[in-house]
């Protein structure tokens, strides 16, 4: 079994509500009988419930690295706040009893490695012959490709109408035939550009400053109206040739709305063996237009400095069952390490990993991999965010000589003297500059920091909100 | 120059963005920008094809005129994207770090709630403050703005909260925040803030606190006295404010005056005293409480005495203004200051002319002042004064004969004079009689619940009679001793005509298990079976202490009971309390009950 501390139950726990209720399990001393298996694999309890009988939860470590919970409650959330009570009881030291490993979880035991055997057992049958190719049905691709073009051509039919009339004539009723004809695109296997149609329903139906709602919603249209012609003419071309790869260059796929599953990364020989990451930054915010919680993590690829970043999404109706990313201090090493097309910061995944301690050894690494010259990281910035289709607030590392005061701000200043200035994205939720200057002298001269980018077209200016500071010796989370 | 122009071109079809493209052919706006964009073509082409496309658009049939827009916008963002200007006003200068020593390690999930709680509005913000101050994960770099921010917050208790436990958690760390956010004319978290950055920073900062109490906005002056009065050398000042022209702002300095204490303080709280201030500066008299100064206010009274007795209706009114602010300052002085003040008050109490109803404030003042001397000499005045049956005097009279005579002579010499219990006297009576036995008997058990019980040694056994008589039902449950047949009686004669909730119910049965009655128990279960489940609404402590006081054999019954109970909760901690009775050991039992309830109660602890 693993040393159980409270971090590590917090971890588990799959929002911060769970950590809260199975600790108060703890302080309502909600548990009259708490076991453990002679060869320390598994602990086991009653926890108090609103019902006559107790729940029966347990906690199995046969598999140090996947603990199995089990608990007789009807609660969705797993684990459970009775399941993690249990473990928050052992990291607080309350005593457990020996006792044998009551029948039923035996049972379920043997079940579970006959499992395991009989997989084994098909893996190996399996791996005798070559795994077979995905087949494709294709005609049922071509229909799906004629689908995919007609809705582009309804979304591009209603952006032209739109922009014929000008957004200072949609009204509200406008706005609701705008709502009907997103809801008819659900039906075109286009599910991204759904998503951005929504999107602009969104900022029409805002309140506040017209002005600011006509610019963001001027730049939508043209987002629209970008994907639109690539989007028909990349899925002409595929509906010509079926047998033409998908689009990996760009992350234009994605935007369409494909949700690429792991084997296809695979067969298009993006996954990367053997990689370490270490989490730079971390944000959960909702994305009302999209109906769903958005936890997105930055990370750097420690053998090569990449900003890569992770995107995990909750839509509001399946929340409260799913588990609340968050932020990651250790170094994650897996061995297959997904990486999705797209043009920076891709976004990358992985299915199982280990964690270690972060160390000044990999400080040291970020360090080195931050771009030293502004000049090159803002001419790169430049050439991402034309692009229609881009992402406009590309992350980056970038080293610095200080961290300056300016007559409205702050700035960053690179070794040349190049100077970056400092704006805080109200997107991004917290002022992180306002820290700055309660930071250590020596945390603000020659470190790296990690930042966003965003250029502001009302006034044409390019600037940074910082995320994160790398010293040699300590890493400086300014956001989460 | 050129990004001017592509800046323009910009604002031109942002505008007919908004306004349709339908109105874009030949538009004058845009036509006008045509031969700067093909200038400049010669030298760069991309305004070569942002010309072509605004001709384009410029000479568009209406049907084709959004695609013309959207391919002239799209290109000139693209363009205006490799523009964005990175310049900065001024010559930047190094930030200088505060050097604030604290870690940024706290996760999202701990962190991001509790910033919210302290940056929003909304319910059960406290209640995640307190998680997050119990776990420790408040102390992290990137809250100490948000925390230190909601000493603004309007639901006070979360100010006061922060400013209790979170900024001190955070010690020094949190003073450059503090600093910067300051603002002496700003509201009431701007006083908190002064006070935590004295805290941190001591007489350091005096300078910045004295500004703020001589100029700084109300609340800031406030917060900025209040810290004054620690420093002696800050007398000057603090007489200055004394005089200002805001009431508060004058009570706050009396108060920083008294805790200097030096001689112009007092003067000045003297002259406070017997000024127009007089009522807010009898609270820092009374905290001083400095002997000359209350000699003093004595002579002052003593003079204002006579010229009540001399004066006319005027003078009478501010005469008897001032004797009752003399008074009142020497609330809880009255031991330290008899020597002076018996006189006094002897004087005002036994002057005729001085005792008439419009003046009952200051003679119950000086009656009360009279008890606290402890002199034989004024226990003794107050008792004569009680003789006369005269005003409140008779309250006064009866406190200071139960702490000068014997238990039967307080009786004899009062029980006559109940009557019916209807008169002033006799309501005056039971009062005294109830507030003696409340101070007499609270602080002996703790955890008591309902109406004390008298001890048996100090009063006369003949009360309870009396108050049977009087149909004094709480009296009847403080005097019970023992299950006498006339208290029995009078008790369960009322219990059978009450229902669960009434007045003095469960006092009546908690006296009844108290003095032993063999039937108190089927008395209890009686009550509770008339109905008692629909209007029993919560387990308080009394009802608690009556159900572990019922014998085992009744559990079958007291089950049956609680499954009536309409409330769930209360409906499952009766059902624990029932399993609890069942298990206790039954050697407790013969005690009558009141072992079970100790027993229970060693339990829960």
């Amino acid at each position: 079994m693993p040393t159980i501390t409270e971090a590590y139950v917090d971890s588990l726990a799959p929002n911060a509500g769970a950590i809260k209720n199975g600790r108060d399990l703890i302080k309502k001393n909600s548990f009259p009988v708490l076991n453990e298996s002679p060869d320390a694999t598994l602990l086991f309890g009653e926890c108090n419930g609103s019902g006559k009988e107790p729940y029966r939860c347990s906690v199995d470590f046969v598999n140090e690295a996947s603990p199995v919970f089990r608990c007789s409650c009807p609660s969705r959330q797993f684990p459970c706040k009775h399941a993690l009570g249990l473990l928050y009881a052992r990291a607080m030291g309350s005593p457990f009893t020996p006792a044998e490993v009551p029948q039923d979880i035996a049972d379920k035991r043997d079940k579970a490695e006959k499992r395991e055997e009989k997989k084994k057992d098909a893996a190996e049958s399996e791996g005798n012959a070559p795994a077979a190719k995905r087949k494709v049905n294709k005609s049922a691709l071509v229909k799906k490709f004629a689908s995919q073009l007609e809705g582009l051509r309804l979304l591009e039919k209603l952006v032209l109408q739109l922009v014929q009339s000008g957004l200072g004539s949609v009204d509200k009723k406008t706005v609701q035939m705008i709502e009907e004809q997103a809801k008819q695109l659900g039906n075109h296997f286009i599910p991204g550009v759904q998503a951005k149609l929504r999107a602009f329903v969104h900022t029409m139906q805002t309140e506040g400053d017209r002005e600011a709602i006509y610019s963001q919603a001027m730049e939508q249209l043209l987002l629209m109206h970008s994907l639109v012609k690539k989007g028909v003419s990349y899925l002409e071309k595929r509906m010509e040739n079926p047998e033409l790869p998908m689009e990996t260059g760009t992350s234009l796929e994605e935007q369409l709305g494909h949700a690429w599953q792991l084997a296809e990364l695979r067969e298009y020989g993006r996954a990367q063996s053997g990689a370490e990451l270490l989490q730079l930054s971390f944000l959960s915010y909702a994305d009302a237009a999209r109906g769903e919680y958005v936890d997105a993590g930055w990370w750097v690829d420690l053998s090569d400095g990449t900003v890569r970043s992770t995107r995990h999404l909750r839509p509001f109706r399946a929340a409260r069952a799913l588990k609340e990313e968050d932020t990651v201090r250790a170094v994650v090493r897996t061995e297959e390490l997904f990486v999705y097309p797209g043009e920076v910061n891709a976004r990358v995944r992985w299915e199982t990993a280990t964690q270690r301690e972060a160390g000044e050894a990999d400080y040291s690494k970020v360090k080195a991999a931050a771009a030293a010259s502004y000049a090159d990281v803002v001419k790169q910035v430049k050439n991402i965010i034309k692009n229609p289709l881009a992402d406009k607030t590309p992350v980056m590392l970038v080293a610095f000589r200080s961290i300056d005061k300016t007559a409205d701000g702050l700035c960053l200043r690179d070794a040349q003297g190049k100077l970056l200035p400092v704006t805080d994205l109200k997107t991004n939720g917290s002022a992180t500059s306002a820290l700055i200057a309660l930071l250590d002298e020596k945390d603000l001269r020659d470190q790296a920091a990690l930042v966003m980018f965003s250029h502001r077209l009302d006034d044409n200016r390019l600037s940074v909100q910082l995320m994160s500071i790398v010293t040699d010796s300590r890493f400086i989370r300014l956001l989460y | 120059m050129s990004i001017d122009l592509l800046f323009e071109l910009q604002q031109e079809t942002r505008r007919l963005f908004i306004a349709g493209s339908a109105m874009a052919a030949n538009d004058l706006r845009l036509n006008r920008l045509l031969p700067g964009l093909k200038k400049l073509g010669e030298s760069a082409p991309v305004f070569n094809r942002l010309a072509a496309a605004a001709e384009e658009l410029l000479t568009a049939s209406r049907e084709d005129s959004p695609a013309k827009l959207l391919d002239l916008s799209t290109l000139l963002v693209a363009v205006l994207y490799t523009q964005g200007k990175t310049d900065v006003d001024g010559e930047p200068q190094p930030i200088q770090g505060a050097g604030v020593d604290l870690a940024t390690d706290i996760p999202y999930r701990k962190l991001h709630p509790f910033i919210e709680a302290l940056t929003t509005k909304g319910q059960g913000r406290l209640e995640q403050i307190r998680v997050s101050y119990e776990d420790g994960s408040f102390l992290d770099l990137r809250a100490l703005p948000a925390v230190c921010a909601a000493l603004e917050d309007s639901y006070a208790e979360i100010p006061d909260f922060v400013q209790e436990k979170l900024i001190p958690a955070f010690g020094a760390s949190a003073v450059p925040v503090l600093q910067s956010q300051l603002d002496l004319q700003g509201g009431k978290g701007d006083g908190r803030r002064l006070l935590l950055l004295h805290r941190q920073l001591g007489e350091a900062m005096i300078g910045l606190v004295a500004e703020g109490a001589s100029s700084g906005s109300t609340e800031v002056k406030l917060a900025a006295i209040s810290i004054l009065g620690v420093y002696a050398d800050q007398e000057p000042l603090l007489l200055a404010l004394s005089r200002d022209k805001r009431k508060d702002v004058r009570a706050a300095a009396y108060a920083s005056l008294a805790s200097i204490g030096s001689a112009p303080a007092l003067d000045r709280l003297f002259e406070a005293a017997v000024s127009k201030d007089g009522e807010i500066a009898v609270g820092p008299i009374r905290q001083n409480g400095s002997p000359q100064l209350l000699a003093r206010l004595i002579r002052h009274g003593e003079q204002a005495l006579a010229s009540y007795l001399n004066g006319e209706a005027k003078e009478r009114t501010e005469a008897s203004e001032q004797l009752l602010i003399v008074l009142h300052a020497l609330e809880g002085s009255g031991k330290k200051m008899a020597a002076e003040a018996y006189p006094f008050a002897q004087k005002l109490l036994t002057t005729a002319a001085y005792l008439v109803p419009e003046t009952e404030n200051a003679q119950e003042a000086a009656s009360e002042l009279l008890l606290e001397m402890e002199l034989p000499e004024a226990d003794q005045l107050a008792i004569e004064l009680g003789n006369g049956g005269k005003g409140p005097f008779v309250r006064y009279g009866f406190r200071a004969a139960f702490r000068t005579l014997s238990p039967s002579e307080v009786y004899d010499r009062y029980a006559g004079q109940m009557n019916g219990g209807k008169s002033r006297v006799a309501k005056e009576l039971l009062a005294a009689i109830r507030e003696v036995v409340y101070h007499d008997a609270y602080d002996e058990d703790e955890d008591r619940y309902g109406e004390p019980a008298v001890r048996e040694e100090a009063w006369d056994s003949r009360w309870v009679s009396l108050f049977i008589r009087l149909d004094q039902p709480g009296l009847v449950c403080m005097f019970a001793q023992r299950a006498d047949k006339e208290i029995a009686v009078y008790l369960t004669g009322k219990l059978r005509e009450a229902k669960w909730g009434g007045k003095d119910v469960s006092d009546m049965l908690a006296t009844l298990f108290r003095i032993r009655y063999k039937e108190a128990p089927e008395r209890f279960m009686e009550l509770l079976d008339k109905g008692a489940a629909r209007n029993m609404y919560y387990m308080h402590g009394q009802l608690r202490r009556l159900v572990a006081s019922m014998p085992k054999s009744y559990v079958p019954r007291l089950r049956a009971f609680g499954e009536q109970l309409t409330y769930e909760s209360l409906r499952n901690e009766w059902m624990t309390l029932i399993e609890e009775i069942e298990q206790a050991p039954t050697s407790t039992e013969e005690e009558n009950g009141r072992g079970v309830w100790g027993w229970l109660k060693s339990k829960m602890s």
